[in-house]
């Protein structure tokens, strides 16, 4: 078992979405829990976040507007076939196969590394075996169209459920681990 | 007070209950597939056999119904079972009841005859018109440990959000997680 584990964590709909089509992201929007559904506590856990492009384009926007940012202690790497220049230091663009992206960045020493998504890098990583857990907290609703957790490709991946929550709300939170990384 | 009476016979009527095992990813269990991944024991022999107690009717779409021909299971036992179908001219079983007429508007009638809960098999176009019509009371799956990737969706994409309420979450000792969740109605 690798000592830094790369964790997708992320809310999905009941019918298995990310984002609605357009990436919007306003069924996310509730009052919530103390703890965030566990959030708090797994930002704590994690100094290193993988985007995808739009993805991390998206959460620009929401910075914009007083959300999205994500600490000056937090390492940002998005991937992308066309990397911008940047003067940021916690921000990388890259370029490169994702196995010897991900190598080398377990290979260095620090806390967990949160894959944010969205489906298609989180399928990228999951196909070059590079995820190790998946965290999902499934909101209550059925959106009905939308961009689904892991882009479509035909796999049969076997996860070990590590536990399970039922939050007061009708949030289900689902903790589980790659059985072939564990 | 025509409201309260609404309500009233709102509260008396049967309820109609759609969902099935499914994957983390969403993809449903279909007998035409590949099910090696499906997990069976006791605990969900338990479940089943309790919430097949609660209902008297089944209800499914053509392709739901061909499928579970083809692996000679066909009308289900012990319960009344109705195939919609718009191009069907006739089932050749006695047990089953060919529909063809707006499946929304049938089961709603259905439902204010007397009578206990209402399965809908399979997920679907069926499922799909029926939600946007607002018949379906309650979902439930059985959210298996597995990633398939792609294979049949749970549901077909609808028209609008559906927000529901979770009435049950419960972990089983082979690692699937059952949720029960009432549809919120518009």
């Amino acid at each position: 078992m690798p000592d830094r584990k790369i964790i997708v964590s992320i809310a999905t709909s009941a019918d298995g979405f990310i984002a609605r089509l357009d990436g919007s992201v306003d069924w996310l929007d509730r009052p919530g829990t103390k703890d965030h559904y566990g959030m708090m506590q797994f930002f704590k856990s994690i100094d290193t976040i993988l985007w995808g492009r739009k993805t991390y384009d998206m959460s620009l926007g929401f910075g914009k507007k007083g959300g999205g940012s994500f600490g000056s202690k937090t390492m940002n790497y998005v991937f992308t076939h066309n990397p911008p220049t940047t003067k940021d230091s916690r921000v990388q663009f890259v370029n490169e196969p994702i196995k010897t992206f991900a190598t080398r960045l377990r290979a260095q020493p620090g806390k967990d590394i949160w894959m944010m998504g969205g489906g298609n890098v989180i399928a990228s990583f999951l196909d070059a075996g590079e995820i190790d857990e998946f965290i999902i907290a499934v909101i209550p609703t059925f959106i009905g169209e939308g961009i689904p957790l892991i882009a479509a490709k035909k796999r049969n991946v076997q996860l070990a459920l590590l536990s399970t929550h039922a939050y007061e709300d009708g949030v289900v939170r689902m903790h589980y681990g790659v059985s072939d990384k564990l | 007070m025509a409201f309260r009476n609404d309500l009233v016979q709102e509260m008396k009527m049967r309820k109609v209950t759609f969902g099935g095992a499914n994957s983390l990813d969403n993809f449903i269990a279909r007998t035409n597939d590949d099910v090696g991944w499906l997990r069976w024991n006791k605990e969900v022999t338990a479940i089943s056999t309790k919430f097949w107690k609660t209902i008297d009717t089944v209800v499914m779409g053509r392709k739901t119904y061909e499928v579970s021909v083809k692996l000679g299971a066909g009308a289900h036992p012990g319960v009344k079972n109705y195939v919609f179908s718009r191009t069907l001219k006739e089932i050749d079983d006695k047990r089953v009841e060919l529909v063809s007429v707006n499946a929304a508007e049938f089961i709603t009638e259905v439902k204010r005859k007397p009578g206990k809960g209402i399965c809908g098999m399979g997920g679907g176009l069926l499922a799909r018109s029926l939600f946007e019509a607002n018949v379906i009371d309650e979902v439930g799956f059985n959210i298996h440990p597995v990633l398939l990737g792609s294979c049949i969706p749970l549901f077909h994409e609808m028209s609008r959000q559906i927000d529901l309420e979770l009435l049950e979450c419960k972990r089983l000792s082979n690692g699937c997680v059952m949720v029960r969740y009432r549809v919120k109605k518009v």
